[in-house]
């Protein structure tokens, strides 16, 4: 799924092309409803996020610019729908403001036994990262689209969170 | 590879973009990509990242197929009634439908390069369509069990080869034609869409079009493996506008031109069909404009008929053969030439 058949796609929609249309929301639609189902508990809630995006974007196709990296805007304009709503549900996982707290609960990892409960029990901000890096396949710099944050960020992040996996798998 | 990475540690490795695309994506089909033959040292860095990568990949959720279909359709269901207040999309949504589960699928498809030049064979041995996209950003949407071939970066010519049935929505590019090789048939077009249909098992070939102009030559087999067929004035061709379809019969090497069974609406404005005492002149002149066809009839001998009906739903021709028929008029078609005679009403 490279960034060009994106924007390649996204273009041709506006010239009212349904299946491009189409083509672009089965290209995406699986990581951003996984991704999305990772913020919070209320997988409807998800589901309807996902679909007034796409509604949006295709609604407004012809008054809104074709995005210069697709991927990361759909994810970040998803995220950010996403949070707001459920924080208005108060159904968020987790706040933004926990990324200034990170840390907090890192000494607890000791005891955990698998690499998913590593994940499971990272940091807030280092497991999004994880999960938008290892699971969504998003590469470093559209990571830092996603969360608003610079790239040396989003790579502090990934390889700390590598080394405790690293760490636990070798079982230092 | 660059050699930067020789000096990067387990852990850089297992971070690193182009590692974890390689291992997620394309460690199948290129094994060997970031190994050094006779670095065991660098060898095992990589072996245990990968490993690293892999194991973190294995958790991802898997099983959210379903969901993905439900907001589709619910979607779909949502843009399809604004765009039928409108009257708009309606027709090109008939199309749509039986690519409602596009690129879900991504098993089965056998894709490889050809040993000695760059062109790619892409065999869609799934249940849904496929759909690909051409390095001019042109589409092709590859119906099951159909296999086409492309170069993976067209240059001076864009040529393709199909067998079996295919959507193609060619972009625009008046110096290179787009030429399509199926059976015993080359389709020949600037920028347009249209559908091709050239199984090796069946007699008949058919090129349906939907958008633009079309040209479609019948050739012999020799050739045209080669691309090297000289496409003149002589060559039987048919030139094709949306709702026509060249049909190409293998056994007798005949090449006709028809109307397509289902035409598609061309005009965007809404019309219900509605005709209340109508001249007959009146009602084929709009049936003519929105539907891109011809007819043909005498007017004069036909100037008294009037019609009153509503045919909103029905596909052209039963629109053509309910109106003819309540008048006591003959219809044929002939070449995607609709004829109607009668003695007048």
């Amino acid at each position: 799924m490279s960034q060009d058949s994106l924007h390649a796609l996204w273009t041709q929609m506006t010239s009212d092309d349904v299946q491009a249309f189409e083509q672009l929301y089965q290209l995406v639609a699986h990581d951003l409803l996984i991704y999305g189902k990772s913020l919070t508990h209320d997988h409807e809630l998800v589901k309807e996020e996902l679909q007034n995006l796409f509604l949006t974007i295709w609604n407004k196709r012809k008054s809104n610019q074709v995005p210069d990296q697709v991927r990361s805007y759909l994810f970040r304009a998803f995220r950010n729908n996403v949070i707001r709503s459920s924080q208005q549900a108060q159904k968020v996982l987790y706040k933004v403001e926990d990324r200034i707290e990170e840390g907090v609960n890192e000494e607890e990892n000791l005891h955990a036994h698998s690499i998913k409960d590593i994940i499971e029990s990272l940091p807030n901000r280092q497991k999004e990262v994880i999960k938008l890096r290892y699971f969504q396949g998003l590469d470093h710099q559209e990571i830092a689209q996603v969360l608003d944050m610079n790239y040396q960020s989003v790579s502090n992040l990934i390889a700390r969170a590598i080394k405790k996996l690293r760490e636990k798998m070798t079982g230092k | 590879m660059k050699a930067k990475y020789l000096k990067y540690s387990v852990d850089e490795l297992s971070c690193d973009d182009r590692f974890i695309t390689w291992v997620q994506t394309q460690s199948k089909a290129h094994p060997d990509e970031w190994y050094v033959e006779g670095n065991e040292l660098f060898n095992e860095k990589v072996d245990k990242a990968k490993a690293l990568v892999e194991a973190i990949y294995d958790l991802r959720d898997k099983e959210d197929n379903q969901d993905v279909k439900e907001v589709w359709s619910n979607i779909e269901s949502r843009i399809n009634q604004d765009t039928n207040k409108k009257g708009g999309l309606r027709s090109i949504w008939k199309y749509v439908g039986g690519v409602a589960a596009l690129l879900v699928v991504v098993f089965g498809v056998y894709l490889y390069m050809m040993p000695n030049d760059q062109w790619v064979t892409v065999h869609n041995m799934n249940e849904d369509d496929q759909t690909i996209l051409l390095s001019d950003n042109s589409r092709i949407v590859l119906k099951p069990k159909s296999v086409v071939r492309y170069p993976k970066v067209f240059e001076s010519t864009r040529n393709v080869e199909l067998e079996g049935e295919a959507f193609f929505d060619v972009a625009k590019d008046k110096s290179r034609p787009f030429m399509i090789y199926a059976q015993n048939t080359i389709t020949k077009v600037l920028g347009t869409s249209f559908t091709i249909s050239a199984f090796k098992n069946r007699n008949e070939v058919s090129v349906d079009v939907h958008t633009g102009k079309v040209e479609v030559y019948s050739v012999d087999g020799k050739g045209i493996q080669n691309h090297i067929v000289e496409l003149d004035e002589e060559s039987e061709k048919v030139f094709l506008t949306p709702n026509q379809k060249a049909i190409f019969n293998k056994n007798q090497m005949d090449l006709q031109k028809t109307v397509m069974e289902v035409p598609r609406k061309l005009s965007t404005e809404f019309r219900d069909f509605k005709f209340v005492n109508k001249p007959l002149e009146e009602v084929f002149l709009e049936i003519e404009k929105i539907y891109g066809i011809d007819i043909q009839y005498d007017k004069k001998s036909l100037s008294n008929c009037t019609i009153s009906t509503q045919l909103d739903d029905l596909p052209l021709p039963i629109k053509l053969k309910m109106i003819t028929k309540a008048l006591g008029l003959s219809l044929k078609e002939k070449n995607a030439v609709f004829y109607v005679n009668g003695n007048g009403c």
